[in-house]
């Protein structure tokens, strides 16, 4: 601790305790109390217009929280909280608002309602954050239970799983900027957020807190238009998708086991020709036919990748790879190298070992007659190759 | 006797002041208790044990009626025993109950958890041990925090990771029926304050969730193990169980004295080389050693050292490692595999493994220097020979506290002199835990920490902005995590982390404290990690990081720092006494200027250069004597009056290193009494003082605000002066030397003066 503070607080110690400011009565702009069997809550409520969402996410609400710090930890308090939901004739938008830290019951009460009736909620950033923030409050308010488990959608995980190539960080705001098309003017840098709810708690409702509550409300409106247009993607209609837009959405759909709408993106990837993110998808299909002992379409493939790809060194590998250890065919693998080599001197020193053993592999299999080998070859991926060939 | 390993007193120049075999003693034993759990009696019956001892039979039925406990019993006398039978018993009887272990270092409870989990083997539930420190996997912190029936962690984890993210530790909490707190006695001075506040957080939450925890403490041999305990977590029904009953080995003590090099100078040979001399041979032989040193230094020098003596043999740096606070968790972790396996011969230390880890099978302690207490010393010299026959030697420095304990070895057998203080309430301290329970919980008008008011400090902080009061109660209204800018073991808030730069990646090698960096990491210094020699190319204060590269040099550096004391307030004093005493408050400032580097063996003199590192300010407690003006002058004028052998008057100079011998000496008996290291107080004599105006002699606290050392100190103003003057007589140098009056062995006549003003009291003012 520095000296002078200890020196001060030494002092003040012994002097009478200065009159302490009057707690603020005052709600911010819009906000009325709102009596639940646990205190006062304070509410502020309206609906604004939505155009029709398509696809449509259901009955979803839409959280955004506020927090008087980052950390976590049982003195981190949610001070305002936004529930956006998709209603008939809108957008119903309810924002809460912790008037002061005594009074969170009623405010959890009341936030619990509000996403109580609803068939998923949607966050951003949500699981690792709002979710275990919330839980730690509702144990700190001595809430009965616990605080609600509807679904959980967390939309930074989308995000980053289908636009992480695009964006320089997976920030709400520049989704809005880069993703959703809008940029938002936002009256409010989050560092300065915690500080705006302290202002208010020492002096009352100013220009700060306003803005602080504005851009909660924002964000849950956001996250809205957020996820239609991440539902629009992932169902794969959407327009302007390039080779890495759908080789993301490939590989978020194998991960989530939807196998048809992975392959299906692949493929389209593979599409764009000429496109580092095309040879990927492409080398990723090759690998899982390899997998299924489609060693022909594998074989096949690749060869269109080499023709598309032509620079690209990783096809070469692999198609030289499936030609020495699956088809057993040296002599056609080594000619793949050599090509490779003369497509891409800067690669033909990586090339050396490869070429070198397959040489050695051809003398030796050039005196004596090759051993017919059966290869078990499936078709059953003739309809994936028709888009390629 | 045939039966130690050999050392014969003959073999070495210096004085044996101490050759004591302490006698084999028999066990006394009780019954095992009535209640106990079947499966639990055959656990323990397939470990050998069919009864206990007594002081484990007597730790059971105090916890089973529901009082809290401390045990204070030797090394190696079963003292785990005594809490994991009542916890364990009370987990069959009631598996939804959970217990929390707290050890002082993360090592410990690695220890503390393979015993715990051999002992539960066989147990018809699954009861779940676990270490929860900054080493667990983040993958295992949620089974461990839902499913953990004990959970052993240190108090800086408690501190920083449990208690303000209680609410994930809500099934922990609500359940709590058993808190351990092993090694008591090391909760003292400042560490022992900062805890005796995590306790009291710890407290609240419990009551939060609905539990009354039964505290369960255990300590090495102290004066006031009872008051500690009493005061740490402050409860009265707090029964002791001090009779140990366990049989003990025969022992050999030795109390070394290396020989006088230069009895004008009182200069001894090395308590380094003297202890490399004993040490050497019996890892050589195969014989399990420990060399504890007193400083990470040192422990890297006699490292080489060793290394060196073993040196034909391939594996010589194997065979003997260091093992010291800074270390990699991994790398600790290997050295004491390495120790139980046996593969390793020879281990130099800090007091890192000073605490109780059991590695069973060493059988020789060597001491370099005095650990500082007797309790440290008796727990050093226990690590060597558990259970059979053994040697432990202590081998004195010069220093001064050393020289003492060395000429009085009645003094270390026949007593306990040293008290654990812990002061929860300085002020500094109480504010930081304040925020850290306000952050955890709000308090309520009224509530107290613990049994501190802290009614004007909640008020201190809402007028600062921390707090902010709402219904009735306090909460916490900043955005910072308050805990984390707390370190329990220090107040420095920035580690300096130290890089090698050699690899093609930079590596982190270890860290240090804000306060020791000046003074081994400035730039150009060698520091030594793992034996090896490093160079600090460049140490950027601002980043806190130093740049180091591996060299290989014949010599070490030392810095030096220059101290500065301002009185800021009085809380008792002056009494008006010829040598008048005096508490309160203080400002320190402090300031590494230089540093010598210095010839590994000869010790010799190489360089110098100059240290431009900020001053680093601290705001203490301390007590201050004064001289009187009058009794100064005579005293003066009477050194001035006889002239020194050589001819030349020693005037003003003498009484000035007289004054300094003053400061240094009582510095050194004050850590004796107070059962802290040396370390812990600095001692600064001013011929003026810009605040008393007079003569005046302070020793301080190094802790910011003090643990309350300093008014024991004016408390203990007699024996300390009395202690002072003996250490300085009886020491056999003839004009003073660094064991008695400190480092002015070149002024003359400093010895005498120094005896004068400590004896000034009984002149008529």
């Amino acid at each position: 601790m520095p000296e002078v503070t200890l020196r001060e607080r030494l002092t003040r110690l012994g002097a009478p305790p200065r009159p302490r400011p009057e707690a603020p009565s005052e709600l911010p702009r819009g906000f009325v109390e709102v009596p639940t069997r646990f205190g006062i809550a304070a509410l502020r409520q309206d609906v604004i217009p939505l155009p029709p969402l398509e696809p449509s996410p259901g009955n979803v609400a839409y959280v955004d929280t506020e927090t008087t710090g980052l950390t976590g930890g049982a003195g981190t308090y949610v001070f305002a909280a936004a529930v956006a939901r998709p209603i008939d004739c809108g957008l119903r938008v309810a924002q809460l608002f912790l008037p002061q830290p005594g009074m969170e019951a009623a405010f959890l009460h009341l936030l619990r309602e509000e996403i109580g009736a609803v068939e998923a909620i949607a966050t951003f950033n949500g699981a690792s954050f709002d979710l275990p923030v919330l839980r730690t409050r509702w144990v700190m308010a001595r809430m009965p239970g616990e605080l609600t488990e509807s679904p959980h959608v967390d939309l930074l995980t989308l995000t980053r799983a289908l636009y992480r190539h695009r964006l320089e960080s997976c920030t709400l705001r520049m989704v809005e900027e880069r993703v959703l098309g809008y940029e938002r003017d936002d009256p409010i840098p989050s560092a300065l957020v915690p500080d705006a709810y302290f202002g208010y708690l020492r002096a009352g409702s100013g220009e700060l807190l306003e803005a602080a509550l504005e851009h909660n409300r924002l964000d849950a409106i956001s996250l809205v238009h957020l996820h239609s247009r991440l539902l629009l993607r992932l169902k794969g209609v959407e327009t302007g998708m390039d080779a890495a837009d759908w080789l993301a959405l490939g590989r978020h759909r194998f991960r989530r086991g939807a196998r048809a709408d992975g392959w299906r993106a692949l493929r389209n990837a593979t599409t764009f020709g000429e496109s580092e993110a095309a040879a990927t998808a492409g080398l990723l299909i090759s690998r899982r036919l390899v997998r299924r002992g489609s060693i022909a379409a594998a074989d096949r493939l690749l060869r269109w990748l080499e023709w598309t790809a032509a620079d690209d060194i990783r096809v070469a590998l692999a198609r030289a790879r499936l030609l020495e250890w699956r088809r057993r065919d040296p002599q056609q693998a080594l000619s793949v190298v050599e090509a490779a080599g003369h497509r891409m001197p800067d690669a033909a020193p990586d090339l050396e070992h490869r070429r070198a053993r397959l040489r050695r592999k051809v003398e030796l299999v050039g005196g004596r007659r090759r051993r017919k080998r059966h290869v078990r070859e499936v078709q059953l991926e003739a309809s994936i190759m028709d888009g390629l060939t | 006797m045939s039966s130690f390993p050999a050392f014969n007193p003959a073999d070495f120049p210096g004085e044996i002041t101490l050759d004591y075999v302490i006698p084999e003693a028999k066990a006394t034993f009780g019954r095992l208790p009535a209640d106990l759990q079947p499966e639990l009696a055959s656990a323990l019956a397939r470990r050998g044990i069919d009864r206990l001892y007594s002081h484990q039979a007597d730790s059971y039925d105090a916890v089973r009626r529901g009082r809290h406990l401390v045990v204070v019993t030797p090394t190696a006398s079963g003292k785990t025993l005594c809490y994991n039978l009542p916890v364990l018993q009370r987990l069959l009887e009631e598996p939804e109950k959970r217990a929390l272990y707290v050890y002082p270092t993360k090592a410990l409870a690695q220890d503390q958890l393979a015993e715990l989990s051999a002992l539960k083997h066989g147990l018809p539930i699954e009861i779940r041990v676990d270490t929860y420190d900054g080493d667990t996997p983040p993958g295992r912190r949620t089974a461990i925090r839902e499913g953990g029936h004990v959970v052993m962690t240190n108090p800086d984890m408690l501190h920083a990771g449990m208690l303000p993210h209680h609410t994930r530790w809500r099934r922990l909490f609500s359940s709590l029926e058993f808190v351990v707190i092993d090694e008591l006695h090391t909760y003292r001075g400042l560490f022992g304050s900062q805890v005796a506040n995590v306790i009291r957080r710890l407290k609240r939450i419990c009551a939060f969730y609905g539990s009354s925890p039964t505290f369960i403490c255990a300590s090495a041999t102290i004066a006031n193990p009872l008051e500690l305990a009493k005061r740490l977590l402050e409860e009265d029904n707090v029964q002791l169980v001090d009779r140990s009953g366990a049989p003990r080995g025969e022992r050999r003590l030795v109390f070394y004295n290396p020989p006088l090099v230069n009895r004008e100078m009182g200069v001894r040979r090395s308590s380094m080389l003297e202890a490399r001399r004993i040490a050497a041979p019996w890892i050589r032989d195969g014989v399990q050693t420990i060399v504890f040193c007193r400083s990470r230094l040192q422990v890297e020098v006699m490292l080489s050292y060793l290394r060196q003596d073993l040196a034909p043999r391939l594996d010589a740096s194997r065979r003997v490692r260091g093992y010291r606070a800074g270390y990699l968790p991994l790398h600790r972790r290997e050295i004491e595999a390495g120790l139980r396996s046996g593969d390793i011969t020879g281990v130099v230390s800090t007091n890192a493994l000073e605490l109780g880890i059991d590695i069973g099978t060493l059988q020789t302690a060597v001491l370099v220097g005095y650990p500082g207490t007797i309790a440290s010393t008796w727990q050093q010299l226990g690590r060597a020979g558990r259970r059979s026959g053994s040697v432990g030697v202590f081998v004195a420095s010069s220093s001064p506290l050393d020289q003492f304990m060395v000429r009085h070895p009645e003094y270390f057998l026949s007593a306990d002199p040293e008290e654990g203080l812990i002061d929860p309430d300085n002020l500094s301290l109480l504010a930081g835990h304040l925020q850290a329970g306000l952050f955890e919980l709000p308090f309520e008008d009224a509530e107290r920490l613990g049994r501190a008011d802290v009614r004007e400090l909640l008020q201190l902080f809402e007028e600062d902005g921390s707090a902010t009061r709402s219904a009735g109660r306090w909460f916490w209204s900043r955005q910072a995590f308050p805990a984390e800018e707390l370190h329990l073991r220090r107040i420095a808030a920035d580690n300096v982390v130290i890089i090698d730069t050699s690899h093609p990646r930079p590596q982190v090698i270890g860290e240090m404290d804000q306060f020791t960096a000046p003074v081994l990491l400035h730039e150009e210094a060698v520091y030594l990690h793992e034996g090896a020699q490093f160079h600090v190319d460049r140490l950027d204060w601002d980043e806190k990081k130093a740049y180091v590269r591996p060299v290989e040099v014949d010599y070490y550096t030392d810095a030096l720092a220059s101290v500065a004391v301002q009185v800021l307030d009085t809380f008792a004093g002056p009494d008006g006494d010829t040598l008048s005493c005096s508490h309160g408050e203080l400002k320190i400032t402090s300031l590494a200027s230089m540093f010598k580097k210095i010839k590994f063996h000869t010790h010799e003199n190489i360089g110098s250069g100059p240290i431009h590192l900020p001053e680093q300010t601290l705001h203490t407690t301390g007590y201050w004597i004064t001289v009187d003006d009058d009794v100064w002058r005579s005293l003066g004028r009477e050194t001035l009056d006889h002239p020194t052998k050589s001819g030349n008057f020693a005037g003003a100079p003498g009484m000035e290193a007289g004054l300094q011998g003053m400061a240094h000496s009582l510095r050194h008996v004050a850590s004796l009494h107070l059962m802290c290291d040396p370390r812990d107080l600095g001692s600064v004599a001013e011929v003026r003082s810009v605040t008393t105006r007079l003569p005046t002699v302070t020793v301080y606290e190094v802790y910011p605000g003090g643990v309350g050392f300093s008014s024991r100190m004016y408390e203990l103003h007699r024996e300390l002066l009395d202690d002072a003057a003996a250490l300085v007589r009886e020491c056999p140098c003839l004009a003073g030397c660094p064991s008695c009056v400190g480092p002015l062995h070149l002024v003359e006549g400093a010895k005498g003066a120094c005896l004068k003003l400590l004896s000034a009291s009984a002149l008529p003012v």
